[in-house]
């Protein structure tokens, strides 16, 4: 009897503590009360020829809530757009299309978002030994990784184009001259007053009759530097909770209304399996950055051999066994650039690598011996999908 | 179980009323958690689409309402025996996207494109749930679910 009586005063205590617990304040160390915090998403496809998805937190219950989000959706699509406009090499005018298409030696003047990210990128080709590399343009586009080779209609305008760009692989002599056009170190970087400066490298080559100078590509971390201005945007106009993705690959992680597993305001961040659909791992973030790359982004196959975007120091697609790598930390820029540099790493060299690198990283590779998928990483993540790495 | 303790079992009543309350209570509980699920199952389906070209909405549809509204001329919608048929133009008139709105189904699919050679919003899985969307990057589309549900943070 007394058991019974116990049972029913323990549900109904239950019940009363579940919904006292609806009603408790949520606060975050910093002093923030997020109770009544939803979110609204901001969506564009506008810039860096790739999704940008911005989510905000916040009381939009109060319309100066909404009307600073909505001004802050307006400041960061300016930014993004100055930003584009920078440093796409697709757009002609950019900063990017004027160094590639000047001769050699030529100094450029440019804007301080360029010379702010061509700053950033000597200092991750410095800290990869050159594995992250921008000055690869014309390995990208001789293997067809530019926009052009996407277009309904592919047009080989440039001598070194075949005229099936995916059943002809390039002629060995474009892969070893461009080569020497890809020491990233000699590109001079000068400030004078307000005023940015790039100066191009004296070095050039010529193959059958064509001159070519080093030519640069900021995509591998572009997106990333994007996300880390984005950030500092809703930092600025007070929006702490949300996160930005910018096509998927690099994002900026704030914190989370809903809580995760064992952290109160971080989000669960998943990360896309390199072989299957869905995801293969989840962590906890907050207040962090992170990129993730990949040989499944951008390929073709050919030969039964996977030809991807991720060019190596030998001026080829990667052939690492490495197949896909995330990295998180302060910088979002800095996570592009070093994923997309241990992609093109082998195995023994990505695993020392990460270990003095101080930045978490996580990898799938494929197993030497029988080419299962294999995971490795430098920090203790929560692995909710790990098995269906294993298999 | 020896004969003595079946005897005391028999013997005893099977139920008493604090037996049935406590059911009653576990009945109710799963019957709770049985409504709760289906509920956010339904919960989930789409409700609603908008299409953004060129970041301005340009096609709105509603399942509920069967109510559909265009924004721009670039639109072009024929009745279908399971919805709609929406053609979409690019600006420049020579791109185009054929969205099939299949009002049974609640589901929403691009079924023609002459955006690029790998067509990938052809090949994107329909859209069926508050957070699906189908983006086609050359021709600047969106087409996605109308909700305040947010996208999980996804890398890669």
């Amino acid at each position: 009897m007394k058991k019974r009586i116990v049972i029913i005063v323990a549900f109904i205590i239950v019940c009363c503590l579940a919904s006292v617990g609806c009603t408790q304040r949520l606060v975050t160390p910093d002093g923030e009360d997020y109770t009544d915090y939803t979110y609204r998403a901001y969506q564009s496809l506008t810039y860096f020829g790739t999704t940008t998805y911005v989510v905000m937190g916040g009381d939009f219950s109060k319309t100066k809530i909404v009307e600073r989000a909505d001004a802050t959706w307006e400041d960061i699509k300016s930014q993004l757009l100055a930003i584009d406009q920078a440093i796409s090499e697709n757009i002609p005018g950019s900063d990017i299309s004027k160094f590639n298409q000047a001769s050699s030696g030529e100094k450029i003047e440019v804007t301080k978002h360029t010379y702010d990210l061509l700053a950033e990128c000597h200092q991750y080709y410095e800290l990869t030994d050159g594995h992250f590399n921008p000055a690869i343009g014309h390995h990208v586009d001789l293997w067809g990784f530019t926009p052009r080779f996407s277009a309904v209609e592919y047009v080989p305008n440039m001598p070194y184009d075949r005229d099936d760009f995916r059943t002809q692989l390039p002629d060995d002599k474009y892969i070893q001259g461009f080569g020497k056009l890809t020491d990233f170190s000699k590109v001079q970087l000068s400030q004078s007053g307000e005023k940015y400066f790039v100066t191009k490298p004296t070095d050039s080559i010529e193959i059958d009759g064509t001159t070519y100078a080093m030519s640069l590509t900021v995509g591998g971390v572009g997106k990333g530097y994007a996300c880390d201005r984005v950030r500092e945007i809703l930092k600025k106009n007070g929006f702490n909770f949300g996160y930005v993705s910018i096509g998927s690959s690099s994002m900026s992680i704030l914190q989370s209304i809903e809580p995760a597993q064992s952290n109160s305001l971080a989000w669960n961040v998943g990360i896309v399996h390199p072989r299957q659909d869905g995801t293969y791992l989840s962590i906890e973030l907050a207040n962090t950055s992170l990129s993730t790359s990949g040989d499944y982004e951008r390929y073709y196959e050919l030969n039964g051999e996977r030809y991807c975007h991720i060019i190596s120091k030998d001026g080829c697609p990667t052939r690492s066994c490495i197949i896909t790598a995330t990295a998180m930390c302060e910088s979002s820029s800095k996570c592009d650039a070093l994923t997309t540099a241990i992609c093109s790493m082998d195995l023994d060299v990505a695993k020392r690598f990460m270990e003095k690198s101080g930045v978490d990283i996580s990898l799938v590779y494929k197993s030497p011996s029988d080419s299962a998928l294999q995971y490795y990483s430098n920090h203790q993540a929560t692995l909710l999908d790990r098995e269906i790495i294993r298999k | 179980m020896s004969k003595q303790t079946i005897q005391n079992i028999k013997t005893n009543k099977p139920f008493t009323w604090w037996d049935i309350i406590i059911y009653i209570l576990l009945a109710l509980l799963v019957i709770g958690l049985f409504w709760g699920i289906v509920w956010s199952k339904d919960n989930d389906k789409v409700v609603g689409i908008e299409i953004v070209q060129n970041d301005a909405i340009i096609l709105t549809y509603d399942f509920d309402t069967d109510t559909i509204k265009t924004y721009s001329q670039s639109v072009m919608i024929d009745q279908t025996s399971h919805g709609y048929m929406v053609m979409i133009h690019t600006q420049d008139a020579k791109g185009y996207n054929k969205i099939a709105i299949n009002v049974y189904d609640r589901t929403v699919d691009v079924v023609d494109t002459n955006c690029s050679h790998s067509k990938e919003c052809m090949h994107t899985q329909p859209i069926k749930h508050q957070t699906d969307s189908i983006i086609c990057m050359p021709h600047a589309l969106i087409i996605r679910s109308r909700t305040d549900t947010i996208k999980p943070p996804i890398s890669g």
